[in-house]
């Protein structure tokens, strides 16, 4: 009988353990304020980061409670009915964060688990924020299609704005990507594209993504093939025109280059991160170089890979 | 006594056996995740997704026998990071794990936002102090 209870019992704990999700919720064991480092300090950080209170500038590393974290906890007291506001994560603050964490039936960020559903998040971005990264192409007639690439768009309702205004509705089947046409009203000109759902608006103060209408749309660059000798780089493609401006992964380029319309050639010792790397790699490493290139007509799409050592 | 030790094992693997699916089903799901190393040589803010940092390594650590510099994309939305916290500080080694191909940083070009490509995504990462 002992037997029997105990290999029941084990055999039950193994389900359970497989079956049940951990709540992954975080505990702040002290209080935190300017000055304070380690762990605690990391997840009230990304915390504070998840529900955009806090941007950590780039190359400042997490776990120290600084001035910007200081700024960002009041900011969320505020925003919170904490008082006083004043950026010390005491007591009462971290009643009201355990409150925020995650629960059987929200997400870790608070969101019902159908909107959560409703709206996928492209991996790595916020899952709680509409986000518009890009619509192509740049120049259109319209009655064109665009392409938007995002994050959270609606599978069943997501209203896209032009200038603010000739509103369309439209659905995403995977949150990332929605595809509109060009309203057939909209005159020529430059249209700051937005889109809204469930989770909010893409405005934001710092992105604007745009869209030209014309009744005489020009190709964005596009580049076919591209060879490297010595440091020059000769890319062959389309679209180039007198005004070209390249950004690769080792940096842009420091002016403008033209072109024949058909190709293009710049030095990549000229790229403006291309020393940077350089001074630790001494011409025995392999590198990727993505490159884009820019000019009034919009942006490759997709950038070009080309292998080389540096 | 043996009939009753039978029927609890058979109670037992039956409880074992519809567990299984389940985490199997959660391991299919798993993302491919690949390990990498590598020190700090610059991070880039992701102005068009903002949080997430584009990091260059030299030397990046993938495992092959050749010398690799490049970069990697660190998430504060999906990225476990660990001590010592330093993340995308120049001259810090990080260690972690990563999935290939994921594109999660986005970039102001000019007045376009572009996918700033990267070998991949960090799923965790820990750094030296």
């Amino acid at each position: 009988m002992r037997f029997l209870s105990a290999s029941v019992l084990l055999s039950m704990i193994f389900a359970l353990g497989v079956l049940v999700t951990p709540a992954g919720a975080e505990m702040f064991v002290a209080n935190l304020t300017v000055g304070s480092r380690g762990s605690d300090v990391t997840a009230l950080q990304q915390f504070l980061v998840a529900k955009g209170y806090l941007q950590m500038p780039a190359g400042v590393s997490y776990g120290y409670f600084g001035p910007l974290t200081k700024m960002a906890v009041a900011r969320w007291q505020v925003a919170n009915g904490i008082s006083p506001a004043v950026g010390y994560f005491g007591p009462i603050s971290q009643g009201v964060m355990a409150k925020q964490m995650p629960t059987s039936s929200t997400s870790s960020l608070g969101l019902s688990k159908s909107i959560e559903t409703d709206t996928p998040t492209a991996p790595g971005m916020r899952v709680n924020r509409i986000m518009l990264f890009r619509a192509t192409p740049f120049e259109v007639r319209p009655g064109d299609f665009v392409t938007l690439d995002g994050s959270g768009f609606s599978k069943t309702l997501n209203r896209i704005y032009f200038n603010g205004g000739n509103q369309i509705a439209t659905t995403s089947t995977d949150g990332a990507i929605l595809k509109i046409p060009v309203p057939l009203d909209l005159a020529e000109g430059e249209y700051k594209i937005s889109v809204s759902n469930v989770l909010g608006s893409s405005d934001s103060p710092d992105i604007n993504i745009v869209i030209k209408v014309t009744n005489n749309p020009q190709s964005a660059p596009t580049i076919e093939s591209a060879s490297i000798i010595g440091d020059i780089v000769t890319l062959v493609g389309s679209g180039f025109t007198s005004t070209n401006r390249l950004f690769t992964t080792l940096g842009d380029s420091s002016s403008p280059i033209s072109s024949n319309g058909a190709t293009l050639t710049f030095r990549v010792t000229d790229l403006s991160r291309y020393d940077q790397v350089k001074q630790f790699t001494l011409g025995k490493y392999q590198v990727t170089l993505w490159i884009f290139v820019e000019n009034e007509h919009g942006i490759n799409k997709e950038p070009y890979k080309l292998e080389t050592i540096i | 006594m043996k009939k009753k030790q039978f029927i609890t094992l058979v109670v037992s693997l039956i409880f074992i056996g519809l567990s299984l699916p389940a985490s199997f089903a959660q391991a299919q799901a798993l993302p491919k995740l690949l390990p990498f190393g590598g020190l700090v040589s610059y991070p880039i803010t992701c102005t068009c997704s903002p949080g997430n940092i584009w990091i260059w390594f030299t030397p990046l650590y993938l495992g092959g026998p050749i010398n690799i510099t490049g970069p990697m994309v660190y998430s504060p939305f999906s990225t476990i990071l660990y001590g010592y916290y330093m993340i995308g500080v120049p001259g810090k080694w990080h260690l972690g794990d990563y999935v290939p191909g994921v594109q999660a940083c986005w970039i102001k070009v000019y007045k376009f936002c572009v996918p700033l490509p990267a070998v991949g995504l960090m799923s965790k990462v820990g750094t030296n102090y």
